[in-house]
Parts: structure tokens; sequence; C-alpha cells
């Protein structure tokens, strides 16, 4: 008998599981190709009392290390096809949507936060994380069909969902607003009949979640609740879960207030302990003064010696502009003597030039003697001079190779330029050209 | 028919050995409140080396700047060549005067052979430039640094640096040569070549200011020694009459000892220097 048993069970379970399956893909299918946000619900909450549903999200957008992640709510939303309720397009909650309260500190399960991945916040997540691929999944407890809802101001509203349409919803995380996780998916009581306007809005397109929910009643893997009351709405100590951010405010602004206070108050202190701790060295100052001859004579010495450094300090300066003055002016005269200096020089004729000493210099090798002057002087006539006249035409002359030691062509001679000037290296300039 | 507006540079004529090539008379020079020369009066003359001493701070390279307008003067007036200073144009300035400063560094990786190069600049374009080959090889023959004509010269030692900063200062063929401590890096053999060097240029007829602070070299191969003490001069002449252990001692606040070269005659200075435990000889 009991073999039998556990045969039907197993064979109800993995029924149960295939079509599970079934649906979930049923769901993925049915979705638009955009990554819109889904929730598969399995199970249908029970109106009467506490509940439990099993949610699993796809499509969120999911932010690695960003701040927040989703909040999870059950309620209602004004205007599920339109999506007007959406923080995104504006909308706040109390007037466009509301939902099941929890409790921030000590949270039941009645709201879900799922973080995204390696958040600040991650730690606070009841409702696990939303992987990369935009996935979650949770379970989310229900208080059944009439509860109370809190609005930002704390004011109490009791939400009938056999009188409108309730489901999940779900939008970004810590007033965070995001439209790619912002989504209602309807859900219906068991033992309560459909209420208020078919449920989905723009980004939820799925009709096989409702169908999904009716079937899945059967299964047993809903447990019910022990407890059968739903949780006492005390009056909320704290704001709302969703309003971190101006608490924060407020905690900031009082701190600041609070320092600067503190400095008020110590920089009064020690102006007042300074103005003291002046008016007592003087008063100590002239008392001493007006008893010991030292002092005074002290004081006299200090005083001319400030006097002196300052009458210093004066001629320095009026030095230095003297300086200046003196510096511009020899400047000054000693461009009007060059300008003319350069008129009576140009009035001259060119000196008489002579390189050939220098240039035997360059040529001659230290360390052997030359036997006869390796260096002729260059036109080799008794008419030129021994400097060259720079005014006269360059002649085109031999290369006297036959006179030097080593034999080489002498192909700097200055005055003249060997036969083939392709043989001279470097020598690429023409004869005479002055570059301007 | 094209009319030039620039003139070409007057190139310098040839020197009488012994005429003055440039004159210094009262010149002053202020930094703020320091007087660092004081009436300065000095003739640099062709075919003479002339060498400039003097203890640290006496103001020798600010006389070579003096020379080579790089400071103003606050009074007296420095002659080139018959003219003022200020009267020549650069290039003719770079004729007439090659300075070779105590800083040898090149920013660039020149090569050896591109830096005696540089020293031509003044020439081209001038007849005088046909001899380029010639000099700068004979530049580089002379300071002993024909084996680096390829290298670059930031890859040089310190002494070698110095010779080819030598060269390219040889190569300019100035009439005067103002040398600011060449041999400093150098040991010995450089040092006896950069004066020999500096003897025989001048032995062309031009002049050579050299400062050392060798005093045996400015004794051995200077015609006139100048003493520089404290932005003055106190002594100006021949190396016997100049380096006599009275003014040296006197001078570099130090005793020293004059013995005389048993090759040349040429004075040399020995510092008097007492060593305590040594029985002296």
């Amino acid at each position: 008998m009991n073999r039998a048993a556990t045969f039907t069970g197993r064979l109800t379970a993995a029924a149960l599981a295939a079509f599970l399956g079934l649906t979930g893909l049923f769901a993925l299918t049915a979705a638009p190709a955009s990554a819109a946000p889904q929730v598969s619900v399995s199970g249908q909450p029970p109106a009467d009392g506490p509940g439990e549903l099993q949610l699993s999200g796809s499509g969120f957008q999911s932010v690695e290390g960003g701040f927040g992640g989703i909040y999870v709510l059950f309620g209602w939303v004004s205007d599920p096809q339109g999506g007007s309720w959406r923080p995104s397009q504006n909308g706040v909650t109390g007037r466009d949507y509301r939902y099941q309260y929890d409790d921030e500190t000590n949270p039941e399960g009645y709201q879900l936060f799922v973080t995204f991945p390696g958040s600040s916040t991650a730690s606070a997540a009841n409702g696990g994380e939303l992987s990369a691929d935009g996935t979650w999944s949770g379970t989310l407890k229900t208080q059944g069909a009439v509860f109370d809802t809190f609005d930002r101001q704390g004011n109490r509203e009791t939400l009938d969902c056999t009188q409108v349409q309730c489901g999940i919803i779900t939008i970004g995380a810590h007033g965070v607003k995001n439209a790619n996780n912002e989504s209602f998916t309807p859900v219906d009581f068991s033992g309560a009949g459909e209420a208020g306007a078919a449920g989905d809005d723009g980004g939820n397109a799925d009709e096989g979640e409702a169908a999904a929910g009716d079937q899945a009643s059967e299964e047993p893997a809903e447990e019910a609740p022990a407890a059968a009351a739903v949780p006492e709405t005390a009056a909320p100590v704290a704001a709302p879960l969703i309003d971190p951010t101006s608490l924060a405010e407020g905690t900031r602004m009082f701190t600041l207030l609070l320092v600067l206070l503190a400095v008020a108050v110590v920089l009064g202190l020690s102006i007042i302990g300074l103005s003291f701790g002046i008016g007592g060295y003087l008063a100590a100052k002239s008392l001493l003064l007006g008893v010991s001859p030292e002092a005074l004579e002290r004081e006299r010495g200090k005083r001319e010696r400030r006097a002196i450094k300052a009458r210093e300090k004066r001629k320095r300066k009026t030095d230095a502009v003297r300086r200046r003055e003196e510096l511009r002016t020899v400047r000054a005269q000693a461009k009007n003597s060059s300008q003319l200096a350069r008129g009576e020089m140009e009035q001259l004729p060119p000196a008489a030039e002579s390189y050939d000493e220098i240039v035997r210099f360059f040529e001659n090798d230290p360390n052997t003697p030359p036997a006869e002057p390796a260096y002729p002087a260059p036109g080799s006539g008794a008419g030129q001079g021994p400097g060259i006249d720079p005014e006269a035409p360059t002649t085109v002359q031999p290369a006297v190779s036959g006179r030097r030691e080593t034999g080489e062509p002498a192909t700097a001679v200055v005055g003249s330029v060997p036969a083939d000037p392709d043989s001279s290296r470097g020598d690429q300039r023409g004869p005479r050209k002055e570059t301007p | 028919m094209a009319v030039s507006v620039h003139r070409a540079p007057r190139r310098p004529g040839r020197h009488e050995p012994g005429a003055t090539v440039l004159s210094i008379r009262d010149v002053s020079v202020e930094f703020g409140e320091k007087r660092v020369l004081d009436a300065v009066d000095l003739d640099i003359r062709a075919g003479e080396v002339l060498a400039l001493v003097g203890p640290n701070g006496a103001g020798k390279s600010t006389l070579i700047n003096v020379i080579t307008s790089d400071v103003d003067a606050v009074s007296g007036s420095v002659t080139l060549d018959g003219f003022p200073n200020h009267a020549w144009t650069y290039k003719e300035l770079a004729m007439r005067r090659a300075v070779l400063l105590q800083q040898v560094d090149i920013a660039f990786p020149f090569t050896v052979e591109e830096v005696v190069d540089m020293g031509r600049a003044p020439w081209r374009g001038s007849p005088q430039a046909r001899a380029d080959e010639t000099i700068i090889g004979g530049a580089l023959h002379r300071t002993e640094t024909e084996q680096f004509v390829e290298r670059k010269y930031t890859s040089l030692s310190g002494g070698e640096r110095a010779r080819v900063a030598l060269a390219r200062v040889l190569a300019q063929t100035s009439s005067i040569m103002l040398l600011d401590e060449p041999t400093a890096p150098m040991d010995i053999r450089h040092q006896e070549l950069v004066l020999g060097v500096a003897r025989e240029y001048a032995a062309t007829g031009c002049a050579v200011v050299i400062i050392v602070h060798n005093l045996d070299l400015a004794g051995a191969y200077a015609d006139r020694v100048a003493m520089l003490s404290a932005g003055r001069i106190v002594a100006d002449g021949p190396p016997a009459e100049v380096l006599t252990a009275d003014l040296i001692s006197r001078v570099y606040d130090y005793p020293v000892r004059i013995l005389t070269d048993p090759d040349t005659g040429a004075p040399i200075v020995v510092p008097v220097r007492t060593h305590r435990g040594k029985t002296a000889s």
C-alpha cells in the first residue's frame, strides 16, 4: 500500500515538474522579443489569510556593482496597461501604486529586495541576487486579499484586492527609477473572483502566467504558513522601505550643523583666550618698563635696530633703482657710440687678409717637421702679395700635389680651385659665392 | 642689376706680432651690490699667450664674459680691432674672437665631426671656407681626437669632450682665442698638448687668452701672466715677474715656494706643506 502511495506521489511530483517546466518554457516563448521584465508566479495566494508565492523573474536589467537592485512588492497599480503608475513616469506610492507593508528593520518577506550583484546594500537582500542574465527568483509572502498599505507620509489605507486587480509589482530599489525593471503582473486570489480590469501592463504580455497560476494551485508544494493572523500593522516606526535617501540627507545635515557649532565654540574661546593673553603681556611690559631701566634700554635698542634695518632696506632699493638707470644709460651710450663707430668703420677699406699662416698651422703635422714649406703661396706669382685679394676673381689652378710630403692633392688650397671639382671632397661651393 | 642691401662681413686682417687686438679700459662690473670687476685695464696682443690667473671668485670668468659681451660693464670700454665691441656684427665678432667656456655640454647627440664643423660657421660663404676640410682635419689631429671622428659627442668622457670642444674653437680660426680652464678635466699628457697647441696657434699671429688654475702651466707656456684678485688686476707681466712667492702667497692666501724648472727655467709653484709627525728632511 505504501509503495503504491509513494509511487503515486513520485508520479505526481514528476508530472508537476514537467508541467512547471512547460509553463516556464511557454512563459519564455510567449514573451516579446525585447528584454521586457517578466515575472512568473506559481501558486495562488489565499484570500482569507497569509500565503506564499514562488516568483521567478526574467528579462530584468542587472547592473554589476550597481546601487540597489529591484523591489518585488505585492499590491495594486493605478494604470496597469498604460504604465503611468511607474516611478519612471513619475508615479508615486500611495497615489499610483500601493503595496503590502513590511517592517524594514525586521522584514518578514512581504516585500522582496533582489540585489544587483556586488552592490553595496547586498547584505539586506532577502530576495537573492539579480543575476547577470536578468533572472531572479524568490518567495513572496502574502497577507490575504485585504491588507493595509502606507504611503510616504505614513498614511494608512486599506487595499481590497477583491475590488481591484492586485499583483506583483517590481520597481527599482532604493528610489532608483529604472523603467527596465518596472513591471506589474496581475495575480488572482484563490477563493475570490476575478476583480478589476484585465491585469497586464505594457511590459508584461504573458497570458500564460494566469493559467499557470490557476493550475499550480493543485500542487502540494505550497505550504500554508502556520500563523494565520495578518501581521499587526502597527504604525510604521520609520519611513517606508523606499526612502532611505531622505533619511540619510537629514542625518547629514544634522551632523554638519553640529560640527559647525563645535568649530564656532572653539574659535570663540580661542579669541577670548588670545585677547586675554595679549592684554596681559602688554600690561606686564608697560609695568616692567616703568620699573626697570635695563628693560627700557633693551626696548630702545630694539627700536633703533628696527629703524636701521628699515633704513638699510630703503637704501638698497634706491641703490638698485639707481644701478638699473645707470646700466640703461650706459647701454644707450654704447649703442650710440657703436653706431658712430660703425659709420667710421664702413669708410675704411677692407683689411688685408692673410689666412695662409693659419691654414698652415692646421696642415702641419706636429710630429713630423716638414722638410720644405708644404704650402706655397697661392698664385705662385711675384705679383700677388702673401695675402689673397678678396676682390680678385678666383683663378683655377691645377692641384699642387707634387710638393706635399703626403702626396695628397692639396684640395683646400685657399684661393684656387682644383681643375676637377668632383675630386675635391666637400668643395661643392662655386667660386666667390657670398651667401647673404 | 640686383642691389645687395646686406653688406658682407668685414673679415679680420693680419696683425703684427705684438699689436693690440683687444683692449679693456677701466671696466667695472657689478652684480647687484657686489663689485665683481673694479677698474680693470688689460691689453691682449697678437702672437702672445696671456695667462689669466687668480683665486676662485676673483673675476676671471667675468672678465672673459665682458670681452664676449655676455655681461654689461657699468663703466669702461672694450675695444676690438680698433672699434668698440658693439660696433661689430655677430659674424664679424665670431671671426675675431672664439670662446671656450668651462661647460662643454651639448644637448643633442652630434658626432664629433659635426661639432668641430660648427666652429667653421662664421666663415660660411667666404673664401676662407675653402679650407674647411683641412682645418677640421687639422684641428682633430692636433687635439688627438681623430679617433673619435664618427662617435657621438655625448658618448665621450669629460677630458675627450674638452679636447673636441677645443678643436671646435681652433677650427673657428679667430684672431683671439679665449679659453676658460680648458685643461681642468685633462690628464698630464693632454694638458701639455693643449698648452702646446695654444702656443703654436698664437705663433701664427693670433692672440690666446687662457685661464688656468695650474700656475706651473702658466709659468711654462704663457708669454704674459695677469693675476686677478678680488676684481682687480694686481700684476701683469712676464711669468718670472708675476709668479713670485710673495705675491702668490698673498693673493691665494696660502704659503708657496718657487722653484725653477731645470729644463726651461720656468717658475714652478710649490705649496708649503708641513706634515705633522714627519721629520723635515
